[in-house]
């Protein structure tokens, strides 16, 4: 396989500023990464290191300052609201620490969501949503709320919905943070299980030491800057 | 898509307190406004239609030159072949003939010019109703008595009291100068102050006596509805408008009556105006509090690659929905209470006498639910709800994953 077949994500001299108050804060300096099909990574730094922007500049929720960012192989730096969600809903699944479902809609319904902006039939989506549930552990609760869930089991909901479409990149920004570690070891083994079994590129943003364990590299920030690869 | 209602509907349905305040806004503000309509529409249709009966009728027929320049000579030699084609035009409820002149009325005590009307008695029990309308004395009923009958007004600007002797003096068909003694057996109120104060009511045969003419001046004809005289006039004035006959709707005769209406009309679109800036704003206040509650809710979708016309959607099918139950409850509730009102009607005897002033109006109202007004004041709130959510909608798709996501 060639070197840009392999290539899932890759960042170019990545910089983003953000103007608070009107005074420029440097969120991310010059970031140069490169991310293979396949791979389970982790970014680790302190708080405000900028793993967070580099994750939502990966994931086409934002736009850099300066840069490049290549997604199996296109450049997404420069492209449209509506481009950019085309991309988010077409490539990327997304776990967010506060896990983030849509609270009028119940489990399966919010795993539906993205199969029915992907324009897929009511029961394709009905059938994988109740297949992927059943998967992450949540059989006999996919008539439930958000607010009827326990966080670790909102979380499961999260990551159904995030790879129920099969994406090629999984992007977590701290997914563990909000659960216990038996529920956070769960999590990552379900990940874990669908990065070997599927070859789906997990990006993991985390302090948790139990998620630096399970990933095949971690990547450390520090002021914006990547300091190094294990 | 279904799924996408589902998110709408829930979306209304989660703060119901909020949704049942807006919607309560949208019904009692639409019930207000259609209410409103319903009454001012039924003043319009009474007005017209006693102004109709009292004046003239829905539809007059003249020979051809005569309500120009009321020349008695242009008078209708053939008011059956009239009569029998306006039976033909279809819609026609009752019909009387009638001399029309100005003239000088004359007591011991007094001279007052006057309009005076000779009619048929009995048929004009029908329509014009002065048999009903007298205060005083008795209503004609002898053709050819030589009887009168006064508006009140005028009766005591003629200081004329009952079986006093009235002159009517014209200038007749002949040229001539036509003078008849006549004794006066009725004082009415029709309660329009022109006619209180100068109109005088005779047989139509003393009428025709005192002008010197064998014919009648007009036709009046009575339909069964306001809305039979378009297609009235146009059908009998092809029939006989070119056979020396001037065909003419209520409208054409009372131009300020009709003007009356359209200005009492505009009035009520100011008023519908005002109201749905009202309405406007309620809305738009909740859908801005609900955008605003729910801003990480779009980061999220927005994140998940929901495109920002399909946020718009969203927020767009919401107010859909609330406007749709809105209006749909607004018109139960404004038609069921115009239906309620008019059944014994709004009773406005204690300002009759300003009423007498605009016209021949009973003091009692009746409300009329006029399926014009009402579609159009329910189109108008519902496309207000939809109107005013632009806004809101397009600030929601506006918004930036990012920074929606960590809204607090």
């Amino acid at each position: 396989m060639s070197e840009a077949a392999m290539e899932s994500v890759r960042t170019v001299a990545l910089s983003k500023v953000y103007n608070k108050s009107r005074i420029p804060v440097e969120a991310l300096r010059g970031v140069d990464l490169e991310v293979d099909k396949g791979e389970f990574l982790a970014i680790v730094g302190p708080s405000g290191s900028g793993k967070t922007t580099l994750l939502n500049l990966i994931g086409a929720l934002d736009r850099p300052t300066g840069g490049e960012i290549f997604v199996g192989g296109s450049n997404i730096s420069r492209l449209s609201s509506g481009r950019q969600a085309e991309i988010r809903l077409r490539q990327i699944g997304f776990v967010f620490q506060e896990f983030n479902l849509i609270p009028v809609l119940t489990a399966i319904e919010n795993v539906e969501y993205v199969m029915l902006l992907q324009g897929l039939n009511r029961n394709i989506r009905q059938a994988r949503s109740r297949a992927i549930l059943r998967e992450v552990g949540l059989e006999g609760m996919e008539d439930r709320r958000p607010a009827e869930l326990s966080g670790g089991q909102q979380q499961r909901v999260a990551v159904a919905r995030a790879i129920v479409t099969e994406p090629d990149i999984v992007l977590a920004d701290e997914p563990t943070a909000n659960l216990d570690s038996e529920t956070g070891a769960s999590l990552l083994d379900l990940m874990k299980k669908l990065n070997r079994d599927k070859q789906v590129t997990i990006i993991v943003s985390t302090h948790d030491p139990m998620v630096m364990e399970r990933v095949n590299r971690v990547v450390r920030m520090r002021d914006g800057c990547l300091d190094g690869a294990r | 898509m279904l799924l996408f209602i589902k998110v709408a509907w829930r979306n209304i349905t989660r703060n119901l307190r909020r949704t049942l305040i807006t919607l309560a806004a949208i019904t009692f503000g639409l019930a207000s406004i259609i209410i409103l309509f319903g009454f001012t529409d039924g003043f319009h249709a009474q007005w017209v239609e006693n102004s109709v009966k009292l004046y003239a009728g829905h539809v007059v027929v003249y020979a051809d030159g005569f309500y120009e320049n009321r020349n008695l000579n242009r008078n209708i030699k053939n008011a059956e072949y009239v009569e029998e084609m306006a039976g033909k035009a279809g819609g026609l409820n009752a019909f009387t003939t009638r001399v029309h002149m100005h003239g000088l009325a004359s007591t011991a005590e007094n001279s007052v010019a006057v309009l005076i009307r000779g009619i048929e008695t009995e048929k004009e029990k029908q329509i014009s109703g002065f048999d009903r309308r007298i205060v005083t004395g008795e209503y004609l009923d002898n053709e050819g008595g030589k009887e009168i009958l006064l508006g009140h007004g005028l009766a005591s600007r003629l200081h004329a009291n009952i079986g006093n002797k009235v002159v009517l003096m014209v200038q007749a068909a002949d040229g001539s100068i036509g003078a008849e003694l006549f004794r006066l057996k009725g004082i009415f109120r029709a309660g329009a102050i022109d006619l209180d104060k100068h109109l005088a009511v005779i047989s139509i045969k003393d009428a025709q006596d005192l002008a010197v003419i064998k014919g009648v001046t007009e036709v009046a004809l009575i339909l069964d509805g306001p809305e039979y005289v378009r297609p009235f006039t146009e059908t009998l004035n092809q029939e006989i408008g070119s056979q020396g006959f001037d065909v003419l709707p209520w409208d054409t005769l009372m131009p300020q009556a009709r003007e009356m209406i359209d200005l009492s009309s505009i009035f009520m679109y100011v008023v519908l105006a005002i109201f749905l800036v009202v309405v406007a704003l309620g809305i738009l206040n909740t859908m801005l509090m609900s955008i605003m509650e729910r801003t990480r809710e779009f980061g999220v979708m927005m994140a998940l690659g929901t495109r920002p016309a399909r946020i718009v959607s969203l927020v767009m099918l919401e107010s859909l929905l609330l406007g749709l139950i809105g209006t749909v409850l607004g018109v139960i509730v404004g038609v069921s209470a115009n239906r309620l009102v008019s059944i014994d009607g709004f009773d406005l005897s204690d300002w009759s006498a300003a009423m007498e002033l605009v016209s021949s109006l009973n003091p009692v109202i009746y409300p009329y639910t006029d399926s014009y007004s009402v579609s159009l004041c329910a189109a108008a709130v519902f496309l207000t709800t939809l109107v005013v959510a632009i806004y809101p909608a397009l600030k929601a798709a506006r918004l930036r994953p990012v920074e929606a996501m960590h809204f607090v």
